[in-house]
């Protein structure tokens, strides 16, 4: 004799009788969960508030990265030193001016 | 999903999800843990929030169970730790614990789950079939054989045969 049930294809009926093993089976406590639930909550937390914290992390990049380029922007141009050869000074005495009679 | 409702939904289904969980691996708190982080970090809750649950809890754990072989640490855990499924229970009319987890880890898992998702878990046959890429009516007929074979191994009296 099979064990299978006459309808295989389709879920029990709302109004079916439940079966007495099953409902024995249902009030079998689960054995608690050994879930550290301060440290889930804790992650909980953090994993809720990762979006904000990602969106400040993300304006703090974009205004550090204006503010650097308007300091580029802003920067003066750089000094630029030209050596040129200038003639050395005249160190000799000058000729005496010809005296002139007035 | 705020801090407060995840800490109702681990009161209200975590001891059922790390049964659940048990069936694949050793290490089924930390694949319910997972879940609920991976729930948190959703924008908008999933429609089928049970169900869903169960799913992720699901290849959580059998994701895990992989990695378990693939070291080369497992060791049978689910039978091994059957006697830790249930509490014990105090109702002499009541089955036991002990042997009731014990015929359960002898079913074949895909059997398993669905009992446990289905008496522990609360889902419906059409909800644990969505669990497991299934049909509703595969997912019944595997739950009355698992019933059949627990009733054969815990000598409970069938209802549809009553004994006179």
């Amino acid at each position: 004799m099979s064990h299978e049930p006459d309808n295989v294809n389709a879920t029990p009926p709302p109004g079916a009788m439940p079966d007495p093993l099953a409902e024995a089976l249902a009030r079998l406590e689960p054995a608690p969960a050994r879930l550290d639930r301060d440290a889930l909550l804790y992650a909980a937390g953090a994993e809720s508030r990762r979006s904000t914290i990602r969106l400040w992390q993300l304006t703090a990049g974009f205004l550090a990265a204006v503010g650097f380029m308007a300091g580029m922007a802003a920067k003066q141009p750089p000094i630029v030193y030209i050596d040129r050869d200038s003639p050395p000074a005249d160190v000799s005495p000058k000729p005496p001016a010809p005296a002139t009679n007035k | 999903m705020g801090p407060e409702q995840v800490a109702d939904l681990v009161d209200r289904y975590g001891a059922a999800l790390t049964l659940y969980a048990r069936q694949w691996c050793a290490c089924p708190e930390d694949v319910v843990q997972t879940a609920f982080l991976k729930l948190v970090r959703l924008r908008t809750p999933p429609d089928n929030l049970v169900p869903w649950l169960y799913r992720v809890v699901r290849n959580g754990a059998i994701d895990a169970s992989r990695a378990a072989h693939r070291r080369q640490k497992y060791e049978s855990a689910a039978a091994h730790e059957a006697s830790q499924w249930f509490v014990p229970s105090d109702d002499p009319t009541g089955l036991d614990a002990r042997q009731a987890a014990g015929a359960l880890s002898q079913l074949p898992t895909e059997t398993r789950e669905i009992i446990v998702a289905h008496l522990w878990g609360g889902l419906t046959f059409e909800q644990i079939a969505q669990t497991m890429d299934s049909s509703a009516a595969t997912c019944y007929r595997r739950y009355a054989a698992g019933l059949e074979a627990l009733r054969a191994q815990l000598g409970a009296v069938c209802p549809t045969n009553p004994t006179t």
